[in-house]
């Protein structure tokens, strides 16, 4: 029967997905509510996120790394729309920016730190131009970019790779069905930043919403970056769930998983609302191919 | 003045694939449906984009009521145009496509509903206003697309092919509706297609384009009765070309003399253009002896191939007698169906021309015209000849 | 405007470069003080030549059996319908977006159980639950473009299914298979913390090289074995660039939900 048949052959994936991704967040889960505890003083219950929850460090790392995380995201849009719409004219010199727009994208997260590192730190390549320039005095005068309490060497890493992925998203609808959308707008009188907001922002929305999560929660939960470039206070989330769970102290590992846990948490309700704002949109959205 | 002037437009694509516009002349009156129709990738969409805007001309001009408008952007216009895809814009409703233009150009929100619902009314949606676009049929959308072209009264509509992707059915009412909608708004229009039939029901004049000039720009009766050139016949259902010498206002060929009191005065080759409705039957001592060489029924017609005086006609008769193959039978034209076009520019080896007869009337194909007829196969075809 | 856009690719690699063929590059020099030393110590050490054959190894390994794992599922998501789709394609979803930390430490757990912990084929099955939704959205999509009669066909003209899979199906979505591998296949590249944690002794790949070479403070080293780890994944978008045009797997995304 079609039905069975379409089930085989997700079979694969799913189960893949299932053991190695699934079960191990609910080994997490059960793992945080102390299920299989070690020490016998500890009972099965929510102690571990109690702890957490109430805890100053985590909830100043929970803002550090949402703030890192929206203000990337957006300022990642802004820049990607801005670009890409100088893009899809055929402005000189418009092959090779189509190159380097995508040359950021297989450039590992790190690697893109590290080099903002050698750019940004205060003894940075950028501190000693401005210091060759005369415009400051000495290596501390550079302002605190990297290893700052803002994470803004960590934002700018993150922006320098995302502005690109949605930056194309955007692209390939500009040159393809959007755009003549906008041709007909204009023919019904509508001048560019009216064309621009009423007929192009719409009809990109869906797009930019869908690789913005996808950035945001690369953002929020991610390790590798602001290890490298974050100070030791305040870490982000991901930074202090693996510091808990280095912990000599056993009594920390629960901690751990609540921790991990209150992320995947978020990050579940985050793709929740983005399908259906998206399936709202979808309605919206171009249904017959001519 | 002329309501809407195309002055020597020009615009080179690739012009080796013939997709280019090469310095075309168009005069519309105000209030006129002109139609652009020509083959696929003869420049007619090309056209009407550089007229709406969209596409910069390469050279010459655009005047709209005595002004320029080579240099205003397409919302200033007050040009309109109805694509191919209907575009109607997804993230909105009916009612705010429709209203679309309106909203742009600042009018309020109470006189866009109000007209908005008179529009919707004269499309026969009443009530569709907030639905989504995706929900209508394919014929729904072009109503819509179509009032909301009209809806901002502009000072000329634009069709690119807007009929193309309905059924018959839907084409004829469609078709029905814009005549509606036209009148109603007292707009000019320029149509793009390359139906000819459909040309011939909308235009008050059709501007023939091949390979991205105006062949020939006239009314829809000219088309059938004075056309310019062979690719204009052609294109219009013209079947026999016969090579002729043209003497002033007389052309002569191997089916004999003709003479032409409304053609124009030339001296040179030229081919006699025959209608194929344009024979009749006729008793054996007038007309012309011909022989049938196949036949193929058409229902209230057939199609038969004759030949006829050293060459092969394409002849259209009534079904009500039918003749079978090898009959011989004599027939008379209708000088009314029969012109004298010029040569085209371009001419392929396709062409094909019946070779070295001379232009004596009648005399030299009589030596000739069992040689011919013995070379020729008739078709067989599968439905028998009662 | 495009000026910002190169000065964002230049600012992303050239300090790299520069800062590898240095010596010691003290502050304030503008200039440092070339040197092949760094490129030297890569070259003699075994260590970043075992680590850059680690990392083929592994993400070759996860790329082979994300593509073979989710052909079928991305087939039957782009050109089916079912009740449950949306759930299954959220679920698909959901390793792009939960992050590793989230996962890891669980894993860690369950492959000790498992008895793979710390070995190569741990990592790889550790690493392939985060390609999937990549290599599954990708293929999707391209999907969603195919004609399932083009199979009826074939199979009318006496093609086995095997043979149909390999002459019609994949050159027909080749284009996109061929980008969801790259995509997978830096994904997996660039994994830190799941190696770290789940490989850790075992297996050394570039990126944990690179992290403690970071932490060193020996910078030109670090920069030398930085080009080194971004040279092939550029190797291999140059190689597929004639696949990801504008309207590559961008839109894939999109059009899954």
């Amino acid at each position: 029967m079609r039905q069975t048949r379409t089930w085989v052959m997700l079979l694969p994936a799913l189960l893949v997905i299932a053991v190695l991704f699934i079960m191990p967040l609910s080994y997490s889960l059960l793992l945080s509510l102390n299920f299989f505890s070690i020490t016998t003083h500890t009972t099965v219950g929510i102690q571990a996120y109690l702890n957490v929850l109430t805890s100053q460090s985590f909830l100043n790392s929970f803002v550090f790394s949402l703030e890192i995380a929206s203000v990337s995201t957006a300022m990642s849009i802004l820049i990607a729309i801005v670009v890409s719409m100088v893009l899809r004219r055929r402005v000189a010199g418009r092959r090779f920016a189509l190159f380097a727009y995508q040359f950021n994208i297989p450039v590992p997260h790190f690697v893109v730190a590290f080099s903002v590192l050698l750019l940004l730190t205060q003894t940075g390549l950028v501190s000693r131009w401005l210091y060759a320039l005369g415009i400051i005095s000495s290596s501390s005068s550079f302002p605190m970019l990297v290893f700052d309490q803002y994470g803004i060497g960590i934002i700018i890493t993150y922006v320098l790779k995302f502005f690109p992925f949605i930056g194309i998203a955007v692209l390939s609808l500009l040159l393809t069905t959007v755009g003549d959308y906008e041709q007909q707008a204009a023919t019904l009188g509508a001048n560019g930043l009216k064309r621009f907001f009423y007929v192009l922002l719409p009809m990109m929305m869906p797009a930019i919403l869908f690789s913005s999560i996808l950035c945001f929660a690369y953002a929020f939960g991610s390790y590798e970056v602001p290890f490298l470039l974050g100070s030791t206070y305040p870490k982000t989330l991901a930074l202090l769930a693996y510091q808990q769970f280095t912990n000599i102290n056993l009594n920390s590992r629960p901690e751990a998983f609540a921790i991990a846990n209150v992320i995947t948490l978020v990050m579940i309700v985050l793709v929740i609302a983005e399908y259906t704002q998206l399936t709202a949109m979808n309605k919206m959205a171009v249904k017959r191919d001519h | 003045m002329t309501f809407l002037s195309l002055k020597a437009l020009t615009k080179k694509y690739d012009c080796t694939k013939g997709e280019c516009v090469k310095g075309i002349d168009l005069d519309v009156e105000r209030g006129q449906t002109v139609v652009l129709l020509g083959p696929s990738g003869c420049g007619k969409t090309t056209t009407l984009k550089m007229i709406a805007g969209l596409v910069p001309a390469n050279s010459g001009d655009i005047l709209l009521e005595g002004r320029s408008i080579l240099a205003d952007p397409p919302e200033k216009r007050g040009v309109s145009m109805v694509f191919q895809k209907t575009l109607l814009f997804p993230h909105m409703t009916v009612a705010q496509n429709i209203g679309f233009g309106l909203k742009m150009r600042g009018e309020k929100q109470g006189e866009i509903e109000k007209k908005v619902n008179e529009m919707l009314k004269l499309i026969k949606l009443e009530g569709y206003g907030t639905r989504r676009t995706t929900q209508l049929s394919g014929g729904q959308e072009q109503r819509v697309s179509l009032a909301r072209g009209l809806i901002i009264e502009p000072k000329v509509l634009l069709l690119d092919e807007p009929l193309s992707a309905l059924d018959a059915k839907l084409r004829q009412e469609m078709r029905e509706l814009i005549q509606e909608l036209k009148e109603r708004f007292d707009v000019t229009i320029i149509f793009v297609t390359h139906d000819q039939q459909e040309a011939v029901m909308l235009a008050d004049k059709i501007a023939l384009m091949i390979d991205g000039e105006i062949v020939q720009y006239d009314a829809p009766q000219a088309f059938f009765t004075r056309p310019r050139t062979r690719s204009v016949a052609e294109f219009f259902g013209w079947t026999n070309f016969i090579s002729a010498v043209q003497t002033g206002k007389e052309v002569n060929c191997c089916l004999g003399e003709f003479q032409f009191n409304e053609l124009e005065s030339f001296n040179g080759e030229v081919d006699l253009a025959i209608r194929p409705e344009s024979a009749e039957l006729c008793g054996t001592d007038e007309g012309l002896a011909a022989t049938v060489l196949s036949s193929m029924y058409m229902g209230t017609r057939v199609h038969y191939v004759m030949g006829c005086m050293g060459t092969q006609l394409k002849i259209s008769l009534d079904a009500s007698k039918l003749l079978k193959i090898g009959d011989t039978i004599h027939l008379k034209f209708n000088q009314g169906m029969i012109w004298a076009v010029r040569m085209d520019r371009c001419l392929d080896e396709d062409n094909v021309r019946v070779k070295d007869l001379t232009v004596q009337p009648g005399l030299a194909a009589l030596s000739q015209p069992t040689k011919i007829l013995s070379e020729v196969t008739p078709t067989k075809h599968d439905r028998p000849l009662q | 405007m495009l000026a910002l856009l190169y000065l964002a690719i230049i600012a992303t690699i050239v300090p790299i470069i520069l800062w590898s063929f240095s010596f010691r590059w003290a502050y304030p020099s503008l200039l440092p003080a070339w040197s092949l030393a760094a490129w030297d110590y890569v070259f003699q050490q075994n260590a970043i030549i075992v680590a850059l054959i680690d990392s083929i190894a592994v993400s070759s390994a996860v790329t082979l059996f994300t593509m073979v794992l989710g052909f079928t599922a991305a087939k039957a998501l782009g050109t089916r319908e079912f009740r449950g789709k949306v759930a299954v394609e959220l679920l698909v979803l959901l390793p792009a977006i939960v992050p590793a930390i989230s996962a890891v430490m669980g894993m860690s757990g369950i492959f000790t159980l498992l008895k793979c912990e710390n070995t190569f084929l741990g990592v790889v099955l550790a690493q392939i639950p985060f390609g999937m939704p990549y290599m599954i959205m990708g293929l999707a999509s391209a999907f969603k473009n195919y004609d399932m009669e083009y199979e009826q066909a074939a199979s009318t003209l006496g093609a086995s299914r095997w043979r149909t899979l390999i002459e019609v199906t994949v050159p027909a979505i080749f284009p996109a298979l061929v980008v969801s591998c790259l995509f997978t296949f830096v994904v997996s590249w660039s994994q830190y913390l799941l190696t770290l944690i789940i490989g850790g002794s075992a297996v050394n790949t570039l990126p944990l090289a690179l992290f403690a070479l970071m932490g060193s403070g020996d910078y030109g080293i670090a920069c030398a074995v930085s080009i080194i780890f971004i040279l092939p994944v550029l190797v291999l978008l140059v190689l597929s660039s004639k696949y990801l045009t504008t309207n590559g797997i961008s839109n894939g995304g999109v059009n899954q939900l």
